[in-house]
């Protein structure tokens, strides 16, 4: 069978240079043979001064990418997608890229793309990529719910627009972002050089570089804080929507029972899905000959796949949850008795 | 009378897990949820997709017993709710186990409950 379609998700708030950062994405040789979904046409469109129109809103760029707007629902826009690229009427892209609009919630996204029946047999979902604009960034993380979840379920983020930004609050925005997510590597957007392998093309459903992936969570995890994000109650609103986030690790030190394991996720995730923005780490399963990665954002937990081998020395295993108003405490104190009692 | 008998189709070119189908209904059962490690999880200790299964209700019975729920297995590939007042309902996953065991009990399955209630006291 061949390869599924990598599906990458690029989502960020109002004006926080998602379609720039595309722009520049599409003309990087690696990226040729890309399809790109946007949701709405925002101020800057993309290249259409490079583009020879397909039909409807569906335009092929120079680079070979074909683009198109969504309309009306999703899934169906990617199954149109990909129909026409078997019948041969549209180049055959390689990966498909998704802009989302600035207040959207990428979840309904990933969830399209991992239990459409039809989809999921033909794509997979890449990295979700959030940009995070350095002027009102650190505001809009504060003020904004929409904002904090594209944060926490982003695999990369990317700080935009810092030709235009005072450099000396620049770290307490990345500290900020590393508070909400800190698995997740935060990139700076030269103005001159982009690596956009490591924003699109390395991520952890990649035989060839999961290893590496899984890697780069644990350091990071090991080597950042696990802090409340101190938010603000926008003027008139609703306090409860803007409960902190708070991420956090558990360590396993025993070999897990796999069954026991996932019975306790399931009814974690049904009972507290919505406020369990993220959950991923690297498992030692009670049988198994490699570690186990287990990834999921809300309800939408990938199935475990394995590593070749532990990517450091440490070979410990560690959990990492990203939450929205539940104590870490009560999930430790949960997970611990939930092993003890049926292990 | 003769059960249904579940009965394993040729996979599909296009999909990678397996696709059963019940004998006599002929419902497609759907794919496998996260949950399931068996196929996926190697080594000499990974269990079968049965045994696994089996220990997966053992468990969960285990856990509802309080709730007076009950649940087994159905032709390998669903799974059977029993409430307290006898009603009954198919189900193909773990969320829908717990979806229903909250629909017959009128309360949800929570884990971090007995933490709460502990740190409330606390």
């Amino acid at each position: 069978m061949n390869e599924r379609i990598p599906v990458n998700v690029l989502t960020g708030f109002l004006g926080s240079g998602k379609t720039s950062l595309l722009n520049r994405l599409l003309r990087d040789p690696l990226f040729h043979n890309c399809a790109v979904l946007i949701n709405e046409f925002g101020d800057i469109g993309i290249d259409h001064h490079l583009v020879d129109r397909i039909d409807g809103d569906m335009v092929l760029l120079q680079s070979g990418c074909i683009c198109c707007t969504i309309r009306g629902d999703l899934a169906t826009a990617i199954r149109d997608f990909y129909e026409r690229r078997e019948r041969g009427e549209i180049p055959a892209f390689v990966r498909l890229v998704i802009e989302t609009t600035g207040l959207a919630d990428p979840v309904p996204v990933l969830s399209t793309v991992m239990y459409d029946r039809v989809l999921q047999h033909h794509f997979r979902v890449g990295n979700v990529v959030t940009t995070v604009d350095a002027v009102n960034g650190a505001t809009n993380l504060g003020q904004y719910p929409e904002c904090q979840k594209q944060v926490a379920v982003a695999d990369r983020l990317v700080l935009t627009k810092l030709d235009i930004s005072d450099a000396a609050l620049l770290p307490d925005l990345q500290a900020q972002l590393a508070q909400v997510n800190p698995s997740a590597p935060c990139l700076s957007l030269d103005p001159v050089r982009l690596d956009a392998r490591a924003i699109l093309g390395a991520d952890v459903f990649d035989v060839a570089s999961k290893t590496e992936e899984v890697a780069q969570w644990l350091q990071s995890t090991r080597e950042r804080n696990y802090l409340a994000l101190p938010t603000a109650p926008r003027s008139g609103g609703d306090a409860n929507l803007h409960r902190d986030i708070l991420s956090f690790a558990l360590d396993m030190p025993e070999a897990l029972d796999w069954t026991v394991f996932s019975l306790w996720l399931s009814l974690l995730l049904h009972a507290h899905g919505e406020k369990i923005l993220r959950v991923k780490g690297l498992l030692n399963v009670e049988g198994a000959q490699a570690p186990v990665v287990v990834h999921g954002v809300q309800q939408l937990v990938h199935p475990p796949s394995h590593l070749d081998h532990w990517p450091t020395e440490d070979h410990s295993a560690r959990l990492v949850f990203i939450v929205r108003g539940l104590e870490p405490q009560h999930i430790q104190a949960s997970f611990s008795r939930f092993i003890h009692d049926y292990s | 009378m003769t059960l249904p008998r579940a009965t394993r189709v040729p996979k599909a070119k296009a999909h990678r897990v397996a696709v059963f189908m019940c004998g006599v209904c002929g419902s497609l059962g759907g794919e496998e949820h996260w949950s399931s490690g068996a196929g996926r999880i190697q080594g000499d200790g990974a269990p079968t997709r049965r045994a696994e299964r089996a220990k997966r209700i053992r468990l969960i019975n285990r856990m509802l017993a309080a709730t007076r729920t009950t649940v087994t297995d159905w032709q390998g590939r669903f799974y059977l709710v029993a409430g307290p007042t006898g009603k009954q309902q198919v189900v193909d996953s773990l969320p829908h186990i717990w979806q229903a065991v909250q629909e017959m009990t009128g309360s949800s399955v929570d884990p971090l409950a007995q933490a709460e209630r502990l740190g409330a006291v606390a």
